[in-house]
C-alpha cells in the first residue's frame, strides 16, 4: 500500500505534534547550557530528544501495539516474520523521532554556526537506541494490555524512567536511562564512555526483551523468564560501568592537542581550532610574560586549552569567536582557584575573586571596557586602586587574597571598593 | 494436489485430544467440513493454516510441511485463511486492509495494493473500497474477509463457517462469491449449512469428535436416502455423527 496511505492511520501522525512541541519546550530551557562544542550540542539534542520524544513514541508503540493485536494480524497466518510486521508499523514513529532530533539539530545549528566540529555519532545512536528501545516496550504492553491502559501507563512510566534519576542521591541510576547525559560537556571533556555503553547495553536489553514478548510472547514460561532475565543481565553488566560515576558522566579530553612554539613557550590548542593556533601564540604569550612579571609568578612552559597543573602550564581557551580580550580574561583568570575551599558559613575568601580576576586581567594586558564588563565596576575600581601601587606591594596583594580564595583561615585585603 | 494430515494428533491442552493419528486428504475443488460444534473442524482449518502445528505427524502441501521452519512461509504464501471472526486493523479504509493483508502475505506492497482492487472487486465491494471497515456490515467484513484471502491468489482456501450469522440474502450472495472463488483455488470450508451441498461442493468431509465418519465425493454422502439431494445429505449427516433423526 502508498507510504501515505499506511501514515495516513499511524498513531506516529497524532504523536508527532506533541513529540516536536515537547521537544521545543525541553531544549528551550537547556539550550543556556550550550557550550562551545559540538559535543555539547550533541549532547542537549539528544538528552532533549530522549526526555521529549521517548515517552510519546513509547506510547505511540503501545497504541500501535495495541492496534495489531485487536487485528489479529498473527491470526492472518502472515508470511512476513513479526519483526518485519512490527518494524513496517514502528518506522513512521521512529522517523517521526528521527525528524525531531534533526529539527533540534537545525534550531541549534544558527547558535553553533561558527564552532568547528561535527555532531558526534555515538551519542546520537544511543539517543535513538533508547527511543527505539522504549517504542518496541511501547508495542509489547500494547499487545497484552487495551490502549486505555497501555498508553498512558507507558506515556508516564517512561517519563518518569527517564527523569526522575536526576533527582536521586543515587547518581549511577541516571546514568543508565539514557536521559543523564545532561549538560555534557565543556571543550575539555569528553563523555565518559563506560555511561554510554551502559545506555547502551540498558537499551538493547530492553528493545531484545520486548522484542521476544512481541514475537514469542505468552507461549512458554521459558519465553517469559528469558523476556525478564534479558534487563537483568543487562543490569548486571551495565551497572559496574557507572557505578562510581558522580553527577556528571564526563572524563577529560584526551586528543592529540596541535601545538605551537614562540618565543620559547609552547602554545597548544584542541585540533578543531588549530587554525587560529598563530592568533593564539601571539596573543597569549604576551599575555603571559606581563602576568609573571606582575604576579611573580614563574613563566610557564607550555600554555594550553588542554590539561594544566597552574606552575609550569597555564591553561587558556580560543572559543569560536573569542578576540584577543576574551583570550587574555581567560588565561589570566584560569590562574585562580576553579572551585572554593568546602568552609563554613561566614568564609569571605569569595570577595575577593572578582578583584582578582581584574586585576589579573588588566595586568596580562585585556582591555578596561572587557573587564569592566566581566567582573562589575566596583571589583574594577579595586583593580585600578591596586595597580597604581608599586609592584611588590602589587605581588603582596595577589598573593595573600590568593591564599584567602583557597584557604578558610584567611580573610582577604583590599579588595572592596572606596 | 491435495492437503494431507498424516497421523496427527493434536490437543490444545496436557492429556485433552481433537484428534489422534488422523490420516485424511483433502483432495482439489471445493471441499467441505462438516460436524457438530467440537467436533473439530475449526481446530482442522487451523492445522491446515499453520496456525496450529499437530503434536505427532504433520500437514503437508506440495512437499511441504508448515511445522518446520524452512517449509513455514512457502506454505503460508499458498494458503488463505479466513477466521470466523474478521478483526480488520483499527482506522483502515477496506482497500487498505486488503492490501495490507497482500503484504503481510508476503507481497510487495505496490502489487499487494493494485492487486486488492482486483479481489474487491471478486467479492463486490469495490464501490466500498474507500470506507472504513468499521463502518460496515457483518456481511461486507465477511466479504473483506474472504478479499484478504484472494488478494495474494492463494492456491488453497480455508474458509472457518464463513455464513454463520449471516441473513440468508448476505448467505446467498456469499455462496455466490464462493463458486467462483472455488473455480481458481482449492476451497475448504467448514459449515453447518447442508441446504446447498450438492450444488456448491465437489466433496465433503464429516467429523465427529475428531474422527472422520466420512470423507469423499457429496454423491457417495446423498446415496445415504432422502427424497431430495439436501434431505439425504442431512440424513446421512445426522446418521454419521449419531444425531436423531
Amino acid at each position: 500500500m502508498p507510504l501515505h496511505r499506511w501514515l495516513r492511520s499511524s498513531a506516529a501522525v497524532a504523536a508527532f505534534p506533541f513529540m516536536i512541541a515537547y521537544l521545543i519546550f525541553v531544549l528551550g530551557g537547556s539550550v543556556e547550557f550550550l557550550e562551545d562544542n559540538w559535543l555539547s550540542a550533541t549532547v542537549l539534542v539528544s538528552s532533549a530528544g530522549v526526555l521529549a520524544m521517548g515517552p510519546v513514541c513509547a506510547a505511540a508503540g503501545a497504541w500501535e501495539g495495541a492496534r495489531l493485536a485487536r487485528g489479529r494480524i498473527g491470526g492472518g497466518v502472515p508470511v512476513r516474520p513479526p519483526v518485519l510486521v512490527l518494524a513496517w508499523s514502528a518506522w513512521p514513529i521512529l522517523g517521526g523521532a528521527a525528524a525531531g532530533l534533526l529539527g533540534a539539530f537545525l534550531v541549534l545549528a544558527a547558535a553553533m554556526a561558527d564552532v568547528p566540529g561535527t555532531p558526534d555519532p555515538s551519542v546520537l545512536a544511543v539517543a535513538l537506541l533508547v527511543i527505539l528501545a522504549w517504542t518496541l516496550v511501547g508495542f509489547a504492553v500494547g499487545r497484552y494490555a487495551h490502549p486505555l491502559l497501555g498508553v498512558p501507563l507507558l506515556l508516564v512510566g517512561t517519563w518518569l524512567w527517564l527523569a526522575y534519576p536526576a533527582a536521586l542521591e543515587t547518581f549511577w541510576v541516571r546514568h543508565l536511562t539514557g536521559n543523564n547525559l545532561g549538560f555534557c560537556c565543556e571543550t575539555h571533556t569528553v563523555f565518559h564512555p563506560g555511561a554510554l555503553y551502559a545506555q547502551a547495553i540498558v537499551a538493547t536489553a530492553l528493545a531484545g526483551a520486548a522484542m521476544l514478548a512481541w514475537a514469542r510472547g505468552g507461549r512458554t514460561r521459558r519465553v517469559w523468564a528469558g523476556i525478564a532475565a534479558l534487563p537483568l543481565a543487562a543490569a548486571a553488566v551495565a551497572i559496574p560501568l557507572v557505578r562510581d560515576m558522580g553527577p556528571e558522566a564526563q572524563v577529560p579530553r584526551s586528543d592529540a592537542l596541535v601545538c605551537g612554539e614562540r618565543e620559547g613557550i609552547e602554545v597548544c590548542l584542541w585540533p578543531e581550532r588549530g587554525k587560529r593556533l598563530d592568533f593564539a601564540a601571539r596573543t597569549v604569550v604576551p599575555a603571559a610574560r606581563r602576568l609573571s612579571a606582575g604576579s611573580g609568578l614563574p613563566l610557564p612552559g607550555r600554555i594550553t586549552e588542554g590539561p594544566a597543573d597552574g606552575a609550569t602550564s597555564w591553561r587558556f581557551a580560543v572559543p569560536p569567536g573569542a578576540d584577543g580580550d576574551d583570550v587574555v580574561f581567560g588565561l589570566a583568570t584560569s590562574l585562580l582557584p576553579a572551585e572554593p575551599p568546602v568552609c563554613g558559613p561566614g568564609w569571605s575568601g569569595a570577595e575577593a575573586y572578582r578583584p582578582l580576576s581584574a586585576w589579573l586581567a588588566l595586568t596580562a594586558g585585556a582591555g578596561h571596557d572587557v573587564v569592566g564588563r566581566r567582573t562589575g565596576p566596583q571589583a574594577l575600581d579595586v583593580a585600578q586602586r591596586t595597580l597604581a601601587r608599586p609592584p611588590t606591594e602589587q605581588m603582596r596583594w595577589f598573593r595573600h587574597n590568593l591564599v584567602a580564595l583557597s584557604r578558610c583561615d584567611t580573610a582577604p585585603r583590599e579588595v572592596s571598593a572606596l | 494436489m491435495p492437503i494431507s494430515f498424516e497421523g496427527c494428533g493434536f490437543g490444545y491442552h496436557r492429556g485433552s485430544r481433537v484428534f489422534t493419528d488422523l490420516e485424511l486428504s483433502l483432495p482439489e475443488g471445493r471441499t467441505a467440513l462438516l460436524g457438530p460444534n467440537g467436533s473439530g473442524k475449526s481446530t482442522l482449518l487451523c492445522l491446515a493454516a499453520s496456525l496450529l502445528h499437530p503434536r505427532t505427524g504433520r500437514v503437508r502441501y506440495r512437499g511441504l510441511d508448515p511445522a518446520r521452519r524452512r517449509d513455514r512461509a512457502r506454505y503460508r504464501a499458498l494458503v488463505g485463511w479466513m477466521p470466523q471472526g474478521i478483526r480488520p486493523l483499527p482506522g483502515l479504509t477496506v482497500r487498505e486492509q486488503v492490501g495490507y493483508a497482500g503484504w503481510l502475505k508476503g507481497m510487495p506492497r505496490r502489487t499487494a495494493w493494485r492487486r486488492s482492487l482486483a479481489a474487491l472487486e471478486t467479492v463486490e465491494l469495490a464501490s466500498l473500497a474507500d470506507r472504513r471497515c468499521s463502518e460496515l456490515s457483518g456481511g461486507q467484513l465477511r466479504r473483506v474477509g474472504l478479499a484478504q484471502t484472494l488478494v495474494h491468489e492463494a492456491e488453497v482456501i480455508l474458509l472457518d463457517e464463513p455464513t454463520a450469522g449471516l441473513d440468508p440474502a448476505q448467505r446467498e450472495r456469499f455462496h455466490e462469491i464462493m463458486a467462483q472463488v472455488g473455480e481458481r483455488s482449492h476451497l475448504i470450508v467448514s459449515t453447518h449449512d447442508v441446504q446447498d451441498l450438492a450444488d456448491a461442493y465437489g466433496s465433503v468431509v464429516v467429523l465427529d469428535e475428531g474422527r472422520v465418519g466420512y470423507a469423499g465425493p457429496v454423491a457417495g454422502l446423498m446415496a445415504h436416502g432422502g427424497d431430495t439431494p439436501a434431505e439425504s445429505i442431512e440424513h446421512a449427516y445426522r446418521r454419521l455423527v449419531a444425531q436423531e433423526v
